[in-house]
């Protein structure tokens, strides 16, 4: 008796009703602060899917894995349950596994925040019923990849391909509000404008590089996926006139880089550029396969969003085949990243360049009031915080800042902001025949002079 | 007496055991496979003789043995590559230099003379095209239809496939015998030899090729032909009928059995055997993407198949079997399917996979049987000649019991009528009765009959009805009063019978029956007393009959060989040799 009363010592600790009790509290509170998010299987019996190819815009054709386990004993009647609606519902179970693979599967899931997995738990039933499953899957193969009786035939599993219609999915996870952020967001500031272009080395001839017909072709089913999705896409056409424009941008802004897309985003004000570079490489059986290497990059810095390859099948001939298959495999992926990436960059405001130079015509004390100006300016636009010093350098000033869209709607406000700035602070100096003159303003980039008459 | 609940039992107690045999694992290889990809044959142009089995006597026709394994083994199932003589006749000299031929060393010698001929062959164009639908998945076809046919190459994958698709086969003759039996002057005829089956692979990186013995079968086939029947003076085939010897009608009926049963154990072989997802199911029917394309043709049966997951992985098991009522036209109509009726096991759902059960067109029942209703007055076994008089049999006879044999033919795919046979039925039964103590003497009935049965199937079970003119024989052959006496007495016949049959599984049913048969009238009687022809008198006012009741019990064996040529008559038909 003494013995079971004896309180239990674990770890340490003295093993009290309270204790337990303490516990438990702290355990429900944890749990009831957040709904359970979405776990593998919570939704589908399986979770085996893997995408087979990624057709075209709207749709990925995914093998997807099913599987019926029957409640029922004794074992003969879970199998007799088995052979009469086994198949049926380990299909269904397959078809939503495909959804789900969409929803949360692979490296670049459409829901990949817990907020939106949390969203999405309040709304799953309506994506996983089978009126809404019938609309997603706009094909089922007939045949099935595997069907095999499991657990000595208390069980199915099976395995089916399904073309999945992305596109669908994507709309309706932004109407039931579970990307809500992303939806208001693009309501707001739009999509990013994305330009589309070779990427070259040193030395190469970006536009010549765009004239060769894989490059072409990869770059024309590019643009065409990225209008699907109501992108806005630029492509520099006008070869001479852009790259007269980017060179001189950077001519003024100093830039040391020998990155042709960069400097051509940013002199023609792309939020976003994708880089193509393919090639063909041999296959099996004397065949040849595409190989096609998409980067995203940020417009104003340079810096990479995401890189993805994508490869076709061998064949014999039909290039533009081969091209076209490997871009569609590589595009989804990385436009997925894109799309992260932009909205967490909205999230912080609205993106700019803004690049002040500075002539030779003023002393080191008047350069310094110049740079002080000019940061006090931007740490206004951005309230002192969203903001990044590229470079500063006595002639060069190179700011990337995100600014609130509802106070600043283009780079004429900021430019206005800047100006209205530098008349309160350097006010003696322009008095004194100074003046600050925009030079090249698009969508992301400002490029200013500050110089003496 | 006490005897026949014991046979009854023991009989039970096969058909029981055969039954839960049938649902035993068949064959693990097909796991995996659950649909049938056409494969590429070539062959030599000539079946090839091993040095010493034919004797150059014998009047052995090649061409016509050569255009018969073609007939049987170029089923639709395959897509033919044809060879450049040239690369043959190089296989030929090597293979007869070779020291000591088995099957290893002619795979070294196909792959140095013919697999660069096979494989130019498949990487042209025209063939690759010709052979692409059959390489092309749904969702292939889906993207194939809906971009508008830009895409027509073949892929890596799939010319892999096509590539590791190719098979050589090898059929050989070992022996060809005809020897004349000068005690029946009948001409006895015998063919020997069997098939090999190679695979070509490819590795598809290094182009490397290597051919592996996938099978080896024997087979024979066996014909006498009788000179004094004027039917062993024609050969009939592809619509052609031919005047030919006794000696060549033996031969050839010899060479047509054997290349039959090669064609059934080409059949048999796991890479050929058809096999298909059911797509469709609903009350015992299925519907399933083979077709005529594939050569599938009514009644076929298939098996069930469910893949169950063990611990030593997949394991194929037989949960039923469907035989084929109505042929998907594939060849218009590439979606068209096939659908089956279900004749044993329970239902499944669609993704059950099913498998060709590869048999011969010709099937065997064997029933003993008792006859009754039959009338054997004694006085018709009596003989009142000036040498010898006597009696055979001491009372007048009214039953016999007996065996008989009927090879049925399906008709179905000739006439489009499922279910429907062509039989030629044998029986030989005893007379149930004395013989007087003069007469050292066995008399029996003998029976001839050429039928046709049509059968009604309710799931296992089916009722015949079968209906069919022919000849009955009584003979008494012995001693009476010492002399040997040798008396056969013909009738015409026809009979219309009614079976039950019961299928166990896919190739043995047990059936029972009965069956009535009227005389029509005498054709015939023959009398040799002591090897010399004799007249005889029947007795007035009394008549013989041989028709009557028969009741019987027996099996029925789905035969997968047959070494004789029962129906080749049938290939008169030129839409039976058209396929």
């Amino acid at each position: 008796m003494a013995e079971k009363l004896r309180p239990q010592v674990v770890a340490g600790v003295r093993w009290r009703p309270q204790v337990a009790l303490a516990l438990a509290a702290v355990l429900l509170a944890a749990c009831a602060s957040r709904p359970p998010l979405a776990r593998e299987g919570e939704y589908t019996v399986s979770t085996e899917a893997t995408v087979i190819e990624r057709i075209d815009q709207s749709q990925w054709l995914i093998e997807a894995t099913g599987v019926f386990r029957s409640s029922l004993s004794p074992r003969f009647r879970a199998r007799a349950e088995v052979t009469r609606i086994g198949t049926k519902e380990a299909i269904r179970d397959a078809r939503k596994v495909a959804v789900w693979y969409v929803l949360f599967g692979g490296t670049d899931p459409f829901l990949d925040t817990p907020d939106e997995r949390e969203a999405f738990h309040r709304v799953h039933e309506s994506f996983f019923a089978d009126r809404t499953l019938a609309i997603y899957i706009a094909d089922e193969e007939q045949q099935f990849v595997s069907n095999v009786l499991i657990d000595d035939g208390t069980g199915r599993r099976i395995s089916k391909r399904f073309r999945v219609n992305t596109e669908r999915i994507h709309r309706d996870l932004e109407e039931q509000g579970v990307t809500v952020a992303r939806r208001e967001l693009r309501q707001q500031l739009g999509l990013p404008e994305i330009m589309v272009v070779a990427q070259t080395q040193p030395g190469d001839d970006l536009f010549a590089r765009l004239r060769e017909p894989d490059i072409r072709h990869g770059a024309t089913v590019v643009e065409s996926f990225l209008s699907s999705r109501r992108y806005q896409v630029r492509v520099p056409e006008q070869s001479a006139m852009v790259a007269d424009l980017a060179t001189e941008t950077f001519r003024v802004t100093g830039g040391g880089t020998t990155d042709q897309a960069y400097q051509l985003a940013l002199s023609i004000g792309a939020d976003v550029y994708i880089t193509l570079d393919g090639q063909f490489e041999d296959a099996a059986n004397n065949t040849q396969r595409y190989a096609q290497q998409i980067r995203a990059f940020e417009a104003t810095t340079g810096r990479l969003l995401g890189a993805e390859t994508g490869f076709s099948r061998g064949r014999q001939g039909e290039a533009q085949v081969s091209v076209e298959e490997a871009t569609n495999q590589a595009i989804d992926a990385v436009l997925s990243r894109i799309d992260g990436y932009w909205e967490d960059d909205l999230s912080q405001g609205v993106q700019y360049k803004l690049v002040l130079s500075i002539t030779d015509q003023f002393n080191p004390r008047e350069v310094e009031r110049i740079q002080i100006a000019f940061l006090e300016a931007v740490e206004r636009m951005t309230r002192r915080t969203n903001y990044r010093e590229n470079v500063v350098t006595a002639a060069t000033l190179d700011y990337t800042l995100w600014v609130d869209p509802q106070e600043f709607r283009a780079t004429s406000s900021l430019f206005r902001q800047v100006r209205d700035d530098f008349k309160s602070k350097l006010g003696f100096l322009l008095n004194a025949g100074a003046e600050l003159r925009q030079v090249t303003a698009n969508r992301k980039l400002l490029l200013m002079r500050f110089s003496r008459r | 007496m006490r005897r026949l609940p014991r046979a009854a039992a023991t009989t039970l107690l096969l058909v029981v055991a055969a039954g839960l045999a049938y649902s035993q694992n068949q064959n693990p290889q097909l796991a995996t496979q659950s649909a049938y990809l056409r494969r590429s044959i070539t062959t030599l142009d000539s079946v090839w003789f091993q040095p010493g089995s034919l004797d150059r006597r014998v009047p052995f026709e090649v061409d016509t043995l050569d255009r018969l394994i073609t007939f049987y083994v170029h089923i639709p199932r395959f897509d033919y590559t044809a060879l450049d003589p040239n690369l043959t006749d190089e296989f030929r000299r090597q293979a007869n230099r070779l020291p000591e031929i088995t099957a290893e060393a002619l795979a070294e010698v196909i792959d140095r003379t013919l697999t660069a001929g096979l494989l130019s062959v498949l990487n042209d164009p025209e063939v690759q095209q010709v052979r692409r639908d059959a390489l092309l998945t749904e969702a292939d076809l889906q993207r194939f239809a809906e971009s508008k046919a830009r895409s027509t190459a073949l892929t890596a994958e799939q010319l892999t496939l096509l590539f590791n698709s190719s098979y050589f086969y090898l059929p050989y003759l070992s022996s060809v015998a005809l020897v004349r039996d000068r005690d029946e002057n009948v001409f006895r005829a015998s063919v020997s030899g069997g098939i090999l089956w190679y695979r070509l692979r490819v590795d598809p990186h290094t182009g490397a090729t290597t051919v592996d013995l996938v099978a080896a079968g024997s087979t024979g086939g066996l014909a006498t032909g009788d000179p004094e029947l004027d039917l062993h003076r024609i050969f009939v085939f592809g619509g052609e009928v031919r005047s030919v010897s006794p000696a060549q009608f033996a031969l050839l009926n010899a060479s047509q059995a054997f290349a039959r049963n090669l064609g059934t154990l080409t059949k048999d072989l796991d890479d050929f055997q058809l096999t298909a997802q059911v797509v469709e199911a609903a009350g015992g029917s299925y519907r399933f993407p083979l077709g005529t394309r594939e050569g599938v043709k009514l009644d076929d049966g298939f098996h069930l198949i469910e893949l169950v997951e063990t611990d030593a992985g997949a394991e194929q098991r037989r949960v039923g079997y469907v035989r084929v009522r109505v042929v998907g036209e594939n060849h218009s109509d590439p979606a068209a399917l096939s659908e089956a009726v279900q004749m044993l096991g329970g239902r499944r759902p669609v993704g059950t996979t099913v498998l060709e059960n590869p048999v011969s067109e010709v099937d065997l029942r064997l029933r003993p049987q008792y006859r009754t209703g039959i009338s054997i007055p004694a006085a018709f076994t009596s003989l009142n000649l000036p040498e010898l008089t006597g009696s055979v049999l001491a009372d007048d006879v009214t039953s016999a019991m007996g065996i008989g044999a009927v090879f049925s033919y399906n008709l179905a795919p000739l006439v489009g009528v499922s279910q429907l046979f062509l039989n030629a039925d044998a029986s030989a039964s005893f007379l149930i009765g004395d013989t007087t103590a003069d007469a050292s003497v066995t008399p029996y009935l003998l029976e001839s009959y050429l039928s046709a049965t049509k059968k009604f199937w309710l799931g296992p079970v089916n009722l015949q009805l079968t209906a069919g003119a022919g000849v009955d024989w009584l003979e008494l052959h012995g001693r009476l009063l010492g002399t040997q006496i040798s008396w056969s007495r013909r009738k015409l016949g026809v009979k219309a019978e009614l079976d039950a049959e019961l299928m166990v599984t896919p190739n043995l049913h047990v059936n029972v029956g009965a069956g009535y048969r009227f005389d029509l009238l005498s054709i015939g009687s023959r009398l040799e007393v002591d090897g010399e022809g004799a007249t005889f008198a029947d007795p007035s006012g009394q008549l013989m009959s041989l028709g009557g009741l028969s009741l019987r019990a027996g099996v029925n064996l789905q035969l997968r060989e047959l070494p004789f040529n029962v129906f080749g008559f049938l290939y008169a038909i030129p839409s039976l040799v058209a396929g």
